[in-house]
C-alpha cells in the first residue's frame, strides 16, 4: 500500500496528476488524500477529506507515504517511523504562498526522508525506495520552557 | 473571575492557521495546563474535538480581509480576555498579537519549522513585539539574535 497525501489547505494538482500517471507502473495498491486539488484521479481510488483517525490508519498500514513538504503531513509520517516520500511545493509551479523546498531538503539531508524536486522523478523514487525508517526522536523542550517561563512571568 | 489559591487563573490563547501550525502549536503547548483556547482557520475536524475553537478569515496580502480578520480577533480576544498568546504564525496571528500587546499582554512566538532556513515574513514583523521567541533550528538566530533554541518539533 502507499498512501499520498497533500494537506487540506492548498491544492496540489501537479503531484496528485503524476501520482495517477504513473500509477500503473506501481506494484502496490495506492490511495490519495487530495484535499483542496482540482485534478481528479481516473486510476487510483482517494478522498478529498480523511478525518485524522482515517489518515492514521492509511499510514500505519502504507509500505511508503507520499506527502506534499508541509509540516504537519511530514511530522504525521515521521512520527510513526514510516518511510517517507516527500514532494515539495514551490513558489513558481504550484502558486503557492509558503515554498517547501528548503523543509524538505534539510530533512533529507538528515536521512529521514526521501525528497523528490523534479515531479519526473517520483516513479524512480517510489520504485527504488530503500530508506531505512528511523526511530522519531522527539528532543524539544519548548513547552517546558515556556512553562517555566510562565511561572516566571506570573 | 476565575480564581485559584487567590491568584487569577492565566488563560492561554493560541493563535495560528490550520494544518501544520496547528499541529506545531499544540506540541509546543504540551505540557502546559493552563485554561487555553485556539484561534485559527475554519476545520469541520473541530467540532470533533474538546478544545475551545474560535475561526477567523485568512487575511493574507489582502487589506480588506485583514480588516476582518482584525475584527473576529478583537471580538474574540475582548470575550476571552487571554494571559498570554502564545502563536506558530502565519500572517493570520498579526491582528491577535497587535492586540494582545496594546493590552500589555505576552506574546510568545515560535517560528515554524516549516520555514527552517529562512526567517518568516510574520516572524520578522512580530519578532521585536514578542515578548519570548523561539527558532527551531539554531541556524536561524542569524535572522533573530535574542530568539531562545529548545531543539526543533520535527
Amino acid at each position: 500500500m502507499i498512501f499520498v497525501t497533500v494537506g487540506v489547505s492548498q491544492p496540489f494538482d501537479r503531484l496528485i496528476k503524476e501520482v495517477d500517471r504513473i500509477s500503473k507502473n506501481i506494484p502496490d495498491n495506492m490511495f490519495a488524500q487530495i484535499g483542496r486539488s482540482y485534478y481528479e484521479p481516473g486510476n487510483i481510488p482517494y478522498k478529498r477529506f480523511l478525518s485524522q483517525k482515517e489518515v492514521d490508519d492509511y499510514i500505519e498500514k502504507s509500505r511508503i507515504v507520499i506527502t506534499h513538504g508541509g509540516f504537519g503531513s511530514i511530522f504525521g509520517v515521521l512520527s510513526k517511523g514510516k518511510p517517507l516520500i516527500s514532494v515539495p511545493k514551490v513558489f513558481e509551479l504550484d502558486k503557492t504562498d509558503n515554498d517547501q523546498t528548503d523543509l524538505v531538503r534539510l530533512l533529507e539531508f538528515e536521512g529521514r526522508l526521501v525528497g523528490v524536486y523534479d515531479i519526473k522523478m517520483l516513479e524512480k523514487a517510489i520504485l527504488e525506495f530503500n530508506l531505512a525508517p528511523k526511530r522519531f526522536n522527539y528532543n524539544t523542550k519548548i513547552s517546558e520552557d515556556i512553562d517555566r517561563q510562565i511561572r516566571e512571568w506570573f | 473571575m476565575n480564581k485559584t489559591g487567590g491568584k487569577k487563573q492565566i488563560k492561554l490563547c493560541i493563535v495560528c492557521s490550520g494544518g501544520g501550525h496547528l499541529i506545531e502549536s499544540k506540541l509546543a503547548t504540551m505540557t502546559l495546563r493552563y485554561p487555553k483556547y485556539y484561534v485559527t482557520f475554519y476545520s469541520p475536524h473541530h467540532r470533533h474535538e474538546k478544545e475551545k475553537y474560535y475561526h477567523v478569515i485568512n487575511p493574507y496580502r489582502n487589506l480588506a480581509r485583514f480588516i476582518i480578520n482584525f475584527w473576529q480577533s478583537l471580538i474574540i480576544f475582548l470575550k476571552e480576555r487571554p494571559d498570554i498568546i502564545i502563536t506558530t504564525g502565519a500572517s493570520v496571528v498579526i491582528s491577535t498579537c497587535m492586540i494582545a500587546k496594546l493590552f500589555r499582554k505576552k506574546v510568545i512566538f515560535i517560528e515554524s519549522s516549516g520555514n527552517p532556513l529562512t526567517a518568516s515574513a510574520t516572524g520578522r514583523l512580530l519578532y521585536r513585539m514578542s515578548d519570548l521567541f523561539y527558532v527551531q533550528r539554531e541556524q536561524q538566530k542569524r535572522f533573530f539574535p535574542d530568539a531562545r533554541y529548545m531543539g526543533s518539533l520535527l
